[in-house]
């Protein structure tokens, strides 16, 4: 059987972007949907405080319970149609669930040692937190769009800390309403880009 | 010496493979799940799964689950090989 150099090449592409395709689709899962939830979730609840400061409170406790009962159905109807009977894949979902649970436990830890903290530092801290865990995520799931989401992100928070810090960006207010558009904009981005990516 | 296979080869055929070489070797996985990740249709994908079937590359299982049948497919051991080294030649005609 012969095979030009270009047929060759062409067959090998073909095998290696299907062979990407499907380890991020089964790394991936629900994510999209999960990630897009939760830059809707910080969208709203960050930007709230600029609107109505006496919201603050209630706006987080009711965008974080939808955030986490979405998170679990999402989970869980992924769990229910999974066609794919394998038990490194289990173990690789039920690792990255162990990582979730163990990494906001030790948010907590972290959160709880450093306290006072004002409202823009926390606001910074959970950002950062919880974009680590997605580099992890990444790391794990072999998505390297996963790990550029989270240091993206992650940047950003951090670098609008410290341009509110300087005056550059205003008031306290301002920043949340960045974390609200720059954090939250770009994890709902991401998280449609996921769907459209791998759909 | 590595070779070329004319069952692997076809495109279609060369996606279902390598998309099922991805996974681990227990894993069973659905008609419906390789069809709509590969986006084919029912008869497309049956047709060159009854080619590798045939090949011996392809283990195909059909089974009812409550009233509603399945189909699940999983690369045989020979399939996995077949693959390799098929994927081993086309990498040595490119050197």
């Amino acid at each position: 059987m012969h095979m030009s150099n270009d047929e060759a090449a062409k067959a090998l592409k073909d095998i290696e972007v299907t062979t990407r395709q499907i380890k991020e689709r089964l790394g991936m899962g629900p994510v999209g949907y999960i990630v897009m939830l939760w830059g809707a979730v910080w969208m709203v609840c960050f930007a709230l405080p600029y609107w109505a400061p006496s919201w603050n409170g209630w706006g987080w406790l009711i965008g974080n319970s939808i955030g986490f009962i979405g998170t679990a159905w999402l989970s869980w109807k992924d769990t229910r149609k999974k066609d794919i009977v394998s038990d490194e894949l289990k173990r690789v979902g039920k690792n990255i669930g162990w990582m979730w649970g163990l990494g906001v436990l030790f948010a907590n830890g972290i959160l709880a040692v450093m306290w006072p903290w004002n409202g823009m530092q926390f606001g910074a801290a959970i950002v950062v937190m919880l974009m680590f865990m997605y580099v992890m995520m990444g790391l794990w799931a072999n998505s390297r769009f996963l790990i550029f989401v989270g240091l993206l992100v992650a940047g950003l928070a951090v670098a609008g800390y410290f341009i509110t810090l300087v005056g550059w960006l205003g008031d306290s207010r301002r920043f949340m309403l960045w974390l609200a558009l720059m954090c939250g904009g770009s994890m709902l981005f991401s998280g449609a880009y996921i769907k459209l990516r791998w759909r | 010496m590595h070779e070329l296979d004319k069952v692997i080869h076809q495109p279609a055929r060369l996606k279902i493979m390598a998309m099922l070489n991805v996974l681990p070797g227990d894993a069973d996985v659905d008609f419906v799940y390789v069809r709509d990740e590969l986006k084919m249709t029912d008869g497309n994908l049956g047709s060159h799964l009854t080619k590798l079937e045939d090949a011996g590359y392809v283990r195909i299982k059909k089974v009812f689950e409550g009233k509603k049948p399945r189909t699940y497919l999983k690369l045989t051991g020979k399939g996995r090989d077949r693959f390799m080294d098929h994927v081993a030649a086309l990498k040595n005609i490119l050197g």
